[in-house]
């Protein structure tokens, strides 16, 4: 008998590790990291979460945006309600050099602290979109390497005013990422060729999408 | 590409030359745009493997020698691919020579790799900060004291480790000099030859700005003081947000660097001296040593090649530090906005793209821009394109009534369309990016009664360019000429001028008949004349723009003339025995009565054989300086007395051996004709309203 539970222990225990296992093998969450990079620009993390969890960039790591830096697995959990972004601390965090011991609303412009040396900026750069951007002021490093990451709200404007999420100065025209119930389009006054074919107006966007306009070109991995 | 720190001559850039203005394009940021647009094109985007073991994440940047790209290889390491696009081997070995330079202000260089079509490949490291054009870029004021510290200390170390080591980087600018982490990193080195003299043909880019080169670089000379002399207007820039010889063009940029000082008063005082004396205009004058120009600073380089503090010198070693204590730098930002004020009043409204918020009208602006594009990138020759315009004139004349109603009808959409968006969507929520000449500008509205100037700028009187400075200057010009664009003017000429010869030989043709001349032998004689004309022109054509370089040596060109003479005699020996010219028929002997007999062999009765031609043109080449009708800075384009002397000198070659009357004029006058009215010309008037721009204050 004890040998058999015993062994239903021990097969129960193998089930177990293999359940653990199996999503560290994986790179964790790998195939929701969609990164958009723009020839020119940078390469830029799309999150489309509510709930997004930044933590330290380790392998086995299930949070959305990982840190190369000393800051924990999971050190600060971000909320969106629409437009609005709730910070939730995990770990010793400050807003604005303001220590915060529980959730705050985020103001369009911020800086978090996390840890001792992490320093995030966040930033709404338009009222016309709910989405975020997410950079690093201090000398550290997203994994993988971006310039930035996106906090995808209804809409993203990509092009060379300053109110854009993806701000490309060389541009002559804008693209503007929008959701629609039958996924995530980018909508276009150009004439662009999307993987060899000419569109124009609206275009799904679909992952290994490459995108040339006049005078500018953009991946989406 | 590297230059062993010798005093080394080397020839001239003979291949290089942007096809349009790269200067133009490399400074204010709204034009900075309107030229990548055209050039933000990369071969390869994300996921694309082009050289085994490396995926390309996205693409970074053009440089003048191939696209950059960020990738990872297999193993995530993040590099830069540089993709060697031309002079490939040359290319190699340079970036060979400086593979194993180490040094934390250096570019790291991994590897050269080649792919499957033996494209080059540099794979370095990649950096993910700004570059220093960035930065400058975002502060027109100028940088921060600590900031520029911070930057030029770590520039000069690497320039100086470069430099200890044998290498001259040579295209030093804000472009190349990037910062990772806090750490500035200077890249290029290795390439920089490439990237500055040459330009590959028909592109246009972004490089090869003229703002950093130092004024002996068009003599050629290659020594390690034209880094010294970049350094000295990186810090120009650095500290007042402008460099110190700007232009509307580059030949108004080069201008400045040859004869021009720069204006010191916009520095803080401690940088004057350093800043002056890097940017002198003969070599032997600037620094022998970067050391020496961060010593100003409060810095200086170990022999580790490490940035340290300088040590503070004490007044026992005759120099007083105290003297030269500079006012804090802050202290100058009123004044040189102030300065710069003036000067942007005074230069009038610069031109700056707007970027219509309003979907149609962007369009519209985006197609107008995307049409001039074409037209100016249109390589067909200039006849051809005013032909085209012309043919879009009478066109458009001819439809008036219909492009005006269609005009009509569409204003009549538009505004109330427009009237309902702005009303929608209320003029931009998010204020357009003010760019800097606006913003510098605004000082100028605020009450500031009293215009300080400067004692220096005072002093300077506006005093336009002497023909010989403007010739030196458009001369260094002509030599960053491609090949390409010279061989474009020479065909552009050849045709103009073969026109021109057809125009002539068909007019006095007609009058000749008109006066009652035969008609078949004169229209054959017109015919001889006209192809010989032809011939004397496009060599004339191609001999000059080969030398328009250089001011050059009378003796070597005649010389040189005088032999492609031969070729053209034997030609027209040839043409005119195959024509059957009747030289009896045509010959007009009231001129010079001498008689051919004594010349034994070279004429039968009043027809020239073959020894006559041969001594006839190449006499006629040596005597007329052809290519002074073929410089592009001759001093009109069409000069009556050029045309008069080439015909007397024919006469007076006809003197010598009776070539049969008026024929060999008739050649060298249309021959002078058709290559003054065809060879291409700058006008040097343009050099009194190429103003330095300082003296317009005064």
């Amino acid at each position: 008998m004890n040998n058999n539970l015993g062994f239903l222990h021990s097969t129960q225990a193998v089930i177990h590790e293999a359940g653990m296992t199996d999503p560290r093998n994986d790179p964790p969450r790998s195939s929701r990291e969609r990164i958009l990079w723009v020839d020119g620009v940078g390469g830029f993390q799309l999150v489309e979460a509510e709930e997004i969890v930044i933590g330290q960039a380790i392998p086995g790591s299930d949070a959305d945006v990982h840190v190369v830096g000393d800051l924990s697995r999971r050190a600060v959990v971000l909320r969106r309600s629409g437009s609005d972004f709730l910070v939730q601390p995990l770990q010793e965090t400050f807003l604005d050099d303001q220590l915060i011991d529980r959730p705050q609303l985020l103001s369009r412009e911020c800086e978090l602290r996390v840890g001792a040396r992490v320093r995030l900026r966040f930033t709404q750069p338009t009222p016309l979109s709910g989405t975020a951007r997410l950079q690093l002021s201090s000398v550290h490093r997203f994994q993988p390497r971006v310039d930035g990451v996106l906090l995808l709200a209804e809409s993203c404007i990509i092009g060379p005013t300053r109110g854009s999420h993806i701000y490309c100065p060389h541009w002559t025209s804008e693209l503007i990422l929008f959701k629609h119930p039958g996924g995530w389009f980018i909508r276009t006054l150009d004439e662009v060729e999307v993987n060899g074919q000419l569109e124009t107006g609206q275009i799904l966007v679909s992952p290994g999408m490459r995108l040339r306009g006049p005078g500018y070109s953009l991946s989406l991995e | 590409m590297l230059q062993l720190l010798m005093p080394a001559k080397k020839s001239p850039i003979s291949e290089g030359g942007p096809k349009e203005d790269p200067n133009k394009h490399s400074r204010t940021a709204p034009t900075i745009r309107s030229n990548q647009v055209a050039t933000m094109k990369f071969r390869y985007g994300n996921g694309d493997r082009p050289l085994e073991g490396f995926t390309i994440k996205r693409g970074v940047g053009l440089g003048g020698f191939g696209e950059v790209y960020f990738a990872t290889n297999d193993a995530g390491k993040e590099v830069a691919l540089k993709q060697i696009q031309r002079n490939l081997e040359v290319e190699v070995r340079g970036v060979r020579q400086c593979m194993n330079l180490k040094h934390p202000n250096l570019l790291a260089l991994y590897d050269i790799r080649f792919d499957e079509q033996n494209q080059g490949w540099i794979v370095m490291e990649y950096v993910s900060g700004p570059s220093l054009r960035d930065v400058l870029d975002s502060a027109p004021q100028g940088m921060q004291e600590s900031e520029l510290k911070r930057w030029f200390g770590q520039i000069a170390t690497g320039v100086a480790y470069l430099h200890d080591h044998g290498v001259v980087h040579r295209d030093l600018k804000p472009a190349n000099i990037f910062e990772d982490e806090g750490i500035v990193k200077i890249g290029d080195y290795g390439l920089s030859k490439f990237i500055s003299c040459s330009r590959r043909g028909g592109q246009t880019e972004s490089v090869g700005t003229f703002h950093y080169m130092a004024p002996e670089i068009g003599k050629g000379e290659y020594g390690k003081e034209i880094d010294i002399y970049a350094l000295g207007v990186i810090l120009y820039e650095m500290a007042t947000g402008n460099v110190p010889f700007d232009g509307e063009s580059s030949q108004e940029i080069i201008m400045k660097h040859l004869t021009s000082d720069p204006d010191l008063s916009l520095l803080p005082l401690e940088l004057r001296e350093v800043v002056s004396k890097a940017l002198a205009k003969n070599p032997v004058n600037r620094f022998s040593d970067v050391r020496d120009m961060v010593r100003p600073l409060g810095m200086d380089i170990d022999d580790h090649y490490l940035l340290v503090r300088a040590v503070p010198k004490t007044n026992s070693d005759g120099h007083s530090s105290s003297a030269i204590e500079p006012p804090p730098f802050t202290a100058h930002t009123e004044a040189r906005g102030r300065q710069r004020a003036a000067q942007t009043a005074s230069t009038g409204p610069s031109v700056s793209t707007v970027y219509y918020e309003e979907p149609v009208a962007r369009a519209v602006q985006t197609g107008w821009r995307g049409l001039n594009d074409w037209w100016a990138g249109l390589r067909v020759n200039p006849g051809a394109k005013a032909v085209l315009l012309a043919v879009a004139i009478v066109a458009s004349v001819l439809n008036m009534g219909t492009i005006l109603s269609m005009v009509m009808v569409s204003l009549t959409l538009y505004v109330p369309y427009f009237c309902v968006w702005w009303l929608l969507r209320g003029p931009s929520s998010v204020p357009p990016p003010l760019n800097p000449i606006q913003r510098s500008s605004q000082p100028q509205v605020s009450p500031a009664p009293h215009f300080v100037r400067s004692p220096q700028a005072g002093r300077r009187a506006p005093k336009p360019l002497s023909l010989r400075q403007w010739r030196l200057a458009r001369r260094t010009q002509l030599v960053q000429c491609s090949r390409a664009q010279r061989w474009y003017e020479v065909t552009g000429s050849w045709l103009g001028s073969t026109g021109v010869i057809s125009v002539f030989c068909v007019l006095a043709t007609v009058f000749q008949l008109g006066a009652g001349q035969p008609a078949q032998p004169i229209i054959m004689g017109m015919i001889w004349a006209s192809l010989t004309a032809l011939l004397t022109a496009w060599v004339t054509i191609a001999l000059g723009k080969r030398w328009q370089n250089e001011e050059g040596d009378w003796a070597i060109r005649s010389f040189t003339q005088l032999t492609s003479g031969f070729l053209i005699g034997g030609v027209a020996f040839l043409l005119a025995s195959s024509l059957l010219i009747p030289w009896e028929a045509i010959t007009q002997e009231n001129l010079g009565e001498i008689r051919t007999s004594h010349w034994v062999g070279f004429f039968s009765g009043k027809q020239p054989l073959l020894p006559a031609y041969l001594a006839y043109f190449p006499l006629l080449m040596g005597a007329i300086p052809f290519w002074k009708q073929v410089d592009p800075l001759r001093r009109k384009r069409f000069s009556l007395w050029a045309v008069v002397w080439s015909g007397l000198a024919a006469s007076v070659v006809h003197l010598l051996i009776p070539f049969p009357h008026p024929w060999g004029v008739i050649v060298a006058a249309g021959t002078s004709i058709a290559v003054q009215l065809s060879s291409p010309w700058i006008n040097s008037e343009e050099r009194f309203h190429l103003a330095p721009s300082h003296e317009v204050m005064s």
